[in-house]
């Protein structure tokens, strides 16, 4: 078919072009919500030893989806802003489809379920 | 055939238009126009970009608490084709966004204009504070009297004196 050359998409600014590929997307919000619930938040404390990953997948920052390469440079990034930042972000909760509709009122009327189903 | 709601400023998504992203996780979000599919790829938080509804309910701009708004519902039962229920839902449909219309219009009115009002008045009055020396003797008294501007405007008349 030819090459197709697309527009508005960040062309000619690097880094933005980048970082905004859909080949390179972090983690959002509601997923590390997901993540910090106690019943996953296990999983992404205790990981295997993974020798692709930075610092071998040990020190990991649940907060901001990033691994760190040893302990001392994590607990640097736990004093940081940019870590500071995202846990008060993830305090008010994820924002999901359900917020934007109810932001127009749209609520969901699933039926009442007929007395004979209960019957049977 | 469905009338979706855009994730990021929850407008209403008509069909042929928008993008659909499908996360790993299944998740589906779907935006009524790039603006809104760009911002979301920016991770920018609903919440906090004004011209979204989210910002605005949060935010107290638009009426949260109606029962205009309470009409609009997603079915997810199906209803069994009946032409008279469908001649009265499409008379009813037209009369609630009448009303819902007619209350925005005057939450609007009492969130805008009333401040605006009071606003105007109080600059109003401080000028007139300001420039008392040119307010006509007879006019002074009255405001002294009524005490519209204060204690303060009469102690400055004697200062003066």
């Amino acid at each position: 078919m030819g090459r197709l050359r697309k527009k508005r998409n960040h062309h000619g600014i690097r880094d933005i072009k980048r970082k905004v590929s859909t080949k390179n997307r972090t983690k959002d919000i509601d997923q590390i919500c997901d993540d910090l619930k106690p019943e996953n938040i296990d999983k992404w404390k205790n990981q295997a030893f993974d020798l692709d990953l930075p610092g071998q997948g040990q020190h990991y920052c649940v907060e901001c989806a990033r691994y760190f390469i040893n302990d001392t440079s994590m607990q640097e990034h736990l004093k940081s802003k940019v870590h500071r930042r995202r846990v008060k972000e993830l305090r008010d909760g994820p924002y999901t489809q359900k917020d934007a509709e109810e932001a127009v009122g749209l609520k969901t009327d699933n039926g009442e379920r007929s007395r004979n189903k209960m019957e049977l | 055939m469905r009338l979706e709601k855009c994730y990021f400023c929850s407008s209403t998504v008509y069909p042929g238009h928008g993008i659909m992203f499908v996360r790993n996780d299944a998740k589906q979000f779907r935006f009524c126009r790039s603006k809104c599919h760009k911002n979301f790829k920016m991770k920018r938080n609903p919440r906090k970009v004004k011209w979204t509804k989210a910002f605005r309910k949060a935010a107290g701009k638009e009426m949260v608490v109606d029962g205009a708004l309470d009409m609009e519902r997603r079915r997810n039962v199906p209803v069994r084709y009946d032409r008279n229920l469908m001649m009265t839902t499409l008379t009813a449909m037209k009369k609630i966004s009448e009303i819902r219309a007619k209350r925005e219009r005057v939450f609007y009115k009492s969130r805008v204009i009333s401040k605006k009002r009071t606003a105007e008045k109080t600059a109003m009055l401080k000028h007139v504070k300001m420039n008392m020396e040119l307010v006509p003797t007879a006019t002074r008294k009255r405001l002294e009297e009524s005490k519209i501007l204060g204690q303060k405007v009469q102690n400055e008349d004697v200062e003066m004196a």
